[in-house]
């Protein structure tokens, strides 16, 4: 029979009406929690309980009963695969998602498809700009055709508004590249916003863990926070323990960036953004220059108002780029700018962000919620001999200041004391065996007389004599045999010496175990000091020491890691982040060298700045283009240009020899060296050198017509056309055109000196036709635009086809990204359900539950019911037989 | 999937729902805009394409109402040039005063000269309609100006009574005057006090300010001098003993000795005499040479009188005044020793340079305009320009219609106008020199009847450039109806691209918008029960 408390069965009801109601709470949790965004669905984790050990008389014919049940733990049901697969999609997700909408925003300025009216029917689709252009196209074959005052005036009209169209498109996408910048500052507050909120979160969880609560709703909390953050950036998130202390272990979370970086070689893209309770932030600061900097001017600690102190400082830096390691109260308030507070600084970290038009991204130190920085110290100890140590010495002691040898070694020294058994006596015939000799008592000759032996001072002297040793000098002391190392030294155990003894069963020649006298003792050495070697990019120390170890020598590597900043490289990131960087950096076939030193694939991709870029091609090119053929030169009836005296302008060959500068045939290729090799010689839309012809008819005072000028330039008050350059944002027609100073130059040829009117001629005008129509071949050459980009050619074709050409691009890309993105999102929509299948909360699932342990909670009442009945028999009417 | 969870059978629900809902706007946009894609993203190819063509169609809406314009001018032209045709027309000669050819022959016909000066003042007030047709506007441009569209092309001058025409600003019978010049054609022979110098003959060592004359070639005749001592040499014939000609006559084809001074066997008085020709070394030719006494007279003569060739002086020689003969080469350029001489009918004619370059200059400009001036227009044949920025002739069209081309200039070879209303002009004159009443004399007569001669020939070419002009006439005609073509084919390509095919869209939009009614019908019941609705 085995024992059993009384009122066990009690234990087992009460425990099972207490499983019940915390089955009740989780459910009820659950069900509450079903419209809650993120939340895990909950389940009881229940146990069978079993209380003490087995009884220490415990009879075999026992049978134990549980004693009901226990709940151990409220877990929640949550599949790390599926979060890994979400997040993983979550980033290409937000990269497309947000790629998808800048481009959209580009295409509702750019994108002229039904838009604009029709010539012809009444319907929409001729585009506004690309209507434009064959307006202008049209106004131009009309002057042509008739080169009147009316038609050229009809020309500047049309052109004006084409400048207005362009300058729009310009305006709208600067409009928009400002937004999406300030878009990129928002992306990069509401990362840093996640990335404290999982910190902060890590940190509460783990204080909760630490007292034995799993902090469920926090973690809920963290999953959304780290969902939210994987759609900006492509990070890849562990668990894993951490040693608090007195043998507990919590959970660590820790997110890094995940190796987003198609280049191998690189390793930022792994940067720790969360490491447990430390927690990193992203920058992207941009600096201004401080135009009160004054390089001779001295900070000056005393200052009374800290303003004095402003000219020594070269940049400023706006509160929302200040980086979390610099206190604001510590810094130089510059005052206000736009509205953003701005501080001075020096900070060489920061300085090295100066213009960062790149939008590069810094990973700051990692901190927690104290600012307390991240450390971490590890040490590696490997032992070094003696031998090892000497061999260094021996040397030349490479390590300073070195290793030195303390001459301080001592000799060992060993006793074996003689104590034969009590009443054992040596009697004449007596033998006995010493280093393999055998001798006899009372022998004579090399023997001993009994008396000799059974005096053990005198026996000791006698067996001394007897023993030898390489390594020890033996000698006896009283009724001692000693042994003295021969020379200084730690001995070697298997070369400590020792007596041994045969056929001796009375113990008449028993020696005590081995004694030492003194310890031998090798030289000492004094190690070098310790070496500290920092690593100036992580900072890593590395410090090397030598510690003696049980006497042994050790050289200890203790590596200590401290947090550091990072800079990212252009492709470590990927996700809604990187979406925006792009759409605000990526310049397409505008890149030069330096960008695709940063980003080898940069050249295929295209933000805001590549078609901004191709904007201002358009309108560089439509300006220099048609500024060139209205700044022509006269020529005459036999085609070669003239002088104002409408003499025959003449270009040396290279031998020297005379040639008109004809017009009609072009130069000879003897006139084309000689003014290359003259400087009269600029690079043509292939970057080739051509000859500058047009510079050397200007200084040669060729003829020019009246009303020549430029048609376009960089602003309506003048007719510059460059410091800037002109470009889509500030082409206007010239100030000179507009008020007639300027007119189209229909022709420049010069019949006899003026002598033969052509009124109504019109090659040039022909000119100005063909360069704006179809089947004109204009090549678009990026460099135009930026001297240092590597392409030459963005496009070849019309002024429409190059416009129709950016478009296309675009639709391309637009394409592209919104096929991508429908794939992502089905994806991310799959397996977001696929979670919700795990973790989500089914009401069919919850009512089951409430139904379970309704019943579990009514059936333990019931048990409770019937124990209470069972012991009230036992207790009150049990026994009372006879009463 | 092991779980269906309310959540994410909603989750589900939301996405197909907003696919519907997102299809179904789709489809409706199709149809309101009746276009079959609303942005590049679209269709990049189709979108792309759609803008080529419309700019294509642009194009040639443009082009076609230049050469809609072209067109118009040409026919113009071709009213103008009708009109002026009948004028001169030459099929029509003889019968009433209508036509050139007409009043010209009744002049010729008319040597009493009753009506001529009446007849005179026709003709004069024919060339005056003709040059006001060609004065005739299209538009703001003149028709016939060239590439001067701007300015009248044609204006009558009168000049000491006689009326010249001038083609803007230039007198349409300039020529470039025919005066010596060396082989390269660069340097000009000068004539100083109205000789040559055969030692300068181009006024290198002259000084500075001598007035600069060139020499006319006009009235001088290139004769090799054997040609010039053999024309004019003394003929060698056979002498009878008598130290006379010896005469021969011809009969049955074989020259026979008349015996000298036999009265009894003298031919007959119309028999031709002959003398036989010899050679330097006083022997026969074989064959035999024989010359008429006629031709021997006149080769008499002619030595006797030699033609006058041109002389001039020899600044070299030791006498430099006196007179030398110029002699050329072969081509006319001065050349000591050259071997040819300079024959000069009349006198030397000596030009100013100033006359010359002026009359040089105006030459060229007549020949510039009607020969080198283009106006180019783009009706759609390509339109393109070379390396040097020169457009491709072919790919414009000339619209540039030229009066002279039609109505002639310059000057003949026998120094006669060539221009239509220049001759009429000098007709007028002729005929006005004689009196009416008076008979026309020889020259007079044979002067205005080359003339005559002459406008036929400059109405022939009239007529020959008014045909090609109908043929650059049809040219644009056809070229219109292929841009018409070529306007509605780019049309229809265009709406082919974009318009969408209505049945096909609405078929779709009901379609959509039966799936996305679905999907909403769907969203009604998903939450509609669950185990806790039946739990009691």
């Amino acid at each position: 029979m085995s024992t059993m408390g009384t009122f066990d069965a009690f234990t087992s009801a009460r425990l099972g009406i207490y499983a019940a109601q915390h089955g009740f709470r989780v459910t009820g949790n659950n069900i509450s929690n079903i419209n809650t965004i993120g939340y895990t669905r909950q389940r009881l984790d229940q146990i069978s309980f079993k209380a003490g050990a087995y009884d220490r008389y415990r009879s075999e014919l026992d049978n134990h009963v549980g004693s009901g049940a226990l709940v151990m733990n409220i877990n929640q049901v949550r599949d790390p695969t599926l979060d890994v697969r979400y997040r993983d999609v979550s980033a290409s997700f937000g990269f497309n998602n947000e790629m998808l909408e800048g481009l959209d925003r580009i295409a509702s300025i750019l994108d002229e498809v039904g838009v604009g009216d029709d010539t012809n029917v009444n319907k929409k689709g001729d585009g506004r700009l690309h209507a434009q252009i064959q307006a202008v196209l049209e106004a131009m074959r009309n002057f042509s055709a008739n080169p009147t005052k009316s038609n050229n005036d009809l020309v500047r009209n049309a052109a004006s508004s084409l400048c207005e169209i362009i300058n729009s498109y310009a305006r709208e996408l600067e409009t928009l590249r400002v937004e999406t910048e300030q878009k990129f500052n928002d992306k990069v507050k509401e990362i840093n916003e996640c990335l404290t909120n999982i910190r902060d979160l890590n940190e509460e969880i783990r204080d909760n863990e630490i007292f034995g609560d799993n902090a469920l709703e926090l973690r809920d909390e963290r999953n959304r926070q780290i969902d939210k953050l994987s759609e900006y950036l492509h990070i890849s998130v562990t668990y894993s323990y951490e040693d608090v202390g007195a043998g507990k272990k919590v959970e660590k979370l820790t997110i890094k960036l995940d190796d987003s970086n198609p280049d191998s070689s690189v390793h930022t893209d792994e940067s720790v953004l969360i490491d447990g309770i430390f927690g990193a932030q992203l920058y992207s600061p941009k600096l201004m220059l401080n135009e009160k900097f004054d390089p001779s001017a001295k900070y000056d600690d005393a200052a009374a108002d800290p303003a004095d102190n402003i000219p020594t400082f070269q940049y400023l830096v706006s509160e929302d780029d200040l980086p979390e390691y610099l206190d604001p109260t510590t810094l130089v308030e510059y005052g206000e700018i736009d509205g953003k507070t701005f501080y001075c600084t020096n900070d060489p970290a920061l300085a090295s962000k100066m213009d960062n038009s790149n939008f590069d991204l810094q990973i700051s130190k990692l901190v927690d919620q104290r600012g307390r920085e991240w450390k971490d110290a590890q040490s590696l100890y490997t032992p070094i001999t003696n031998q090892q140590i000497k061999d260094l010495i021996a040397a030349g002691a490479p390590i300073n200041p070195g290793w030195t040898e303390n001459n301080d070694a001592t000799t060992a020294k060993y006793s074996f004391l003689l104590t034969p058994a009590a009443g054992a006596t040596w009697k004449d015939g007596d033998q006995f065996e010493i280093a393999g000799t055998t001798y006899t008592i009372g022998a004579g000759g090399a023997g001993i007389s009994a008396d000799d032996a059974n005096d053990p001072e005198k026996m000791a002297a006698f067996i001394a004599g007897k023993l030898t040793s390489t390594k020890f000098n033996i000698s006896a002391e009283g009724a001692k045999i000693v042994y003295t190392a021969k020379t200084p030294g730690a001995i070697p155990t298997e070369d400590l010496p020792s007596i041994t003894t045969v056929n001796d069963p009375e113990h008449k020649l028993r020696f005590g175990s081995r004694y030492v006298e003194t310890a031998g003792k090798d030289n000492s050495f004094t190690p070098p000091n310790p070496t500290t070697d920092v690593d100036d990019k992580t900072g890593t120390e590395t410090i090397v020491s030598y510690l003696q170890v049980d006497g042994v020598w050790n050289k200890v590597t203790t590596t200590v890691r401290h947090t550091y900043e990072v800079d990212l490289d252009d492709n470590d990131t990927y996700g809604s982040l990187q979406a925006i960087r792009e759409l605000l950096t990526e310049k397409g076939e505008f890149v030069t060298a330096d960008d695709v030193a940063i980003d080898e694939g940069a050249a295929k991709k295209r933000g805001i700045p590549f078609y901004q870029m191709s904007l201002d091609l358009f309108a560089n090119k439509l300006a220099a283009e048609y500024n060139k053929l209205n700044n022509g030169f006269c020529y005459n009836e036999n085609g070669n240009y003239v002088d104002a005296d409408g003499k025959e302008l003449e270009l040396a060959e290279p031998d020297g020899t005379l040639l008109k500068v004809s017009k009609t045939n072009g130069l000879t290729e003897g006139q084309a060296q000689n003014l290359i090799a003259n400087g009269y010689a600029t690079t043509d839309s292939q970057g080739n050198t051509v000859p500058d012809l047009n510079k050397w008819l200007t200084e040669n005072k060729a003829k020019q017509p009246e009303g020549v000028g430029n048609l376009f330039s960089n602003r309506n008050d003048g007719d510059k056309t460059d410091d800037p350059p002109i470009n889509a944002s500030n082409i206007t027609i010239s100030h000179s055109w507009a008020k007639d100073d300027v007119q189209l130059i229909p022709k420049y040829q010069v019949l006899w000196d003026g002598s033969l009117d052509q009124s109504s001629q019109n090659t040039n005008a022909d000119h100005m036709v063909t360069m704006l129509d179809k089947d004109n071949i204009l090549i678009f050459n990026p460099q135009d635009i930026d001297p240092d980009a590597i392409s030459t050619k963005l496009f070849e074709g019309s002024f429409g086809e190059m416009f129709n050409a950016m478009n296309t691009t675009l639709g391309e890309d637009t394409k592209k990204v919104t096929v991508a993105l429908n794939m992502y999102y089905t994806q991310q929509v799959e397996i977001d359900t696929a979670r919700d299948s795990v973790s989500g909360v089914d009401l069919n699932d919850e009512a089951m539950n409430l139904m379970q342990y309704q019943k579990a909670y009514s059936a333990a009442c019931r048990l409770m019911t019937v124990v209470d009945e069972a012991l009230d028999r036992l207790i009150n009417n049990t026994g009372i037989a006879g009463r | 999937m092991i779980r269906a969870t309310t959540g994410g059978v909603m989750r589900g629900y939301r996405k197909n729902l907003m696919s519907s809902f997102i299809a179904s706007n789709k489809a409706r946009e199709t149809v309101l805009t009746q276009r079959n894609f609303n942005s590049y993203a679209e269709a990049p190819a189709d979108a792309a394409r759609a803008f080529r063509l419309r700019m294509s169609r642009l194009t040639v809406n443009s082009q076609h109402k230049i050469n809609e314009d072209a067109y118009y001018k040409y026919q113009g032209a071709f009213s103008c040039l009708d009109s002026v045709s009948k004028l001169v027309d030459t099929q029509n000669g003889g019968t009433q005063l209508q036509t050139l050819k007409s009043t010209t022959q009744k002049m010729l016909n008319d040597p009493t000269g009753d009506a001529r000066t009446q007849l005179a003042k026709v003709l004069d007030e024919m060339s005056q309609t003709i040059v006001q047709t060609m004065n005739q506007k299209y538009g703001d441009s003149f028709i016939f100006a060239g590439a001067d569209g701007y300015n009248v092309p044609f204006e009558v001058k009168s000049e000491n009574g006689v009326n010249r025409l001038y083609y803007r600003g230039v007198p349409v019978d300039a020529a470039e005057p025919n005066v010596m010049k060396d082989a390269t054609g660069e340097k000009f022979v000068r004539v100083v006090n109205g000789q040559v110098d055969i030692n300068d003959p181009y006024g290198d060592n002259l000084p500075a300010g001598t007035p600069v004359n060139y020499l006319k070639m006009d009235n001088l005749t290139i004769i090799s001098k054997d040609e010039y001592d053999k024309l004019y040499a003394m003929p060698n014939v056979e002498l009878d003993a008598n130290g006379q000609c010896k005469r021969y006559s011809k009969v049955d084809g074989e020259f026979q000795a008349i015996p000298p001074m036999d009265p009894d066997n003298a031919p007959p008085e119309d028999t031709t005499i002959y003398y036989q020709r010899l050679q330097a070394d006083g022997t026969s030719f074989d064959p035999p040479q024989f010359i008429t006494t006629d031709q021997y007279n006149e080769e008499v003569d002619r030595h006797n009188e030699p033609a006058a060739v041109l002389m001039g002086i020899d600044s070299g020689a030791a006498n430099p005044a006196d007179p030398v003969i110029v002699e050329v080469d072969k081509d006319g350029v001065p050349t000591k020793n050259g071997g040819y001489y300079l024959l000069v009918d009349d006198k030397p004619q000596v030009i100013s340079q100033e006359d010359y370059d002026t009359a040089k200059l105006n030459a060229d400009k007549l020949d510039y305009m009607v020969n080198q001036e283009k106006r180019f227009v783009d009706i759609g044949l390509g339109f393109k320009e070379n390396e040097n920025g020169n457009l491709i002739e072919s790919s414009g069209f000339n619209e540039c219609l030229n009066g002279l081309t039609f109505l002639g200039y310059g000057m003949d070879e026998d120094g006669d106008p060539k221009n239509m209303y220049s001759i009429v002009q000098r007709l007028k004159e002729i005929a006005e020199s004689v009196p009416d009443g008076q008979d026309w004399s020889d020259d007079t007569y044979n002067e205005f009847f080359g003339l005559v001669g002459k406008l036929e020939d400059a109405a022939s070419n009239f007529k020959t450039e008014y045909t090609n002009m109908d043929a650059g006439t049809l040219k644009l005609k056809n070229n219109l109806d292929i841009l018409e073509d070529s306007f509605y084919n780019l049309d229809e390509q265009t709406a082919n691209l974009e318009d969408v095919n209505m049945v096909e869209a609405i078929s779709s939009f009901i379609w959509a918008e039966y799936c996305y009614n679905a999907a909403l019908k769907v969203g009604n019941s998903i939450l509609s029960q669950s185990l806790m609705d039946y739990m009691s």
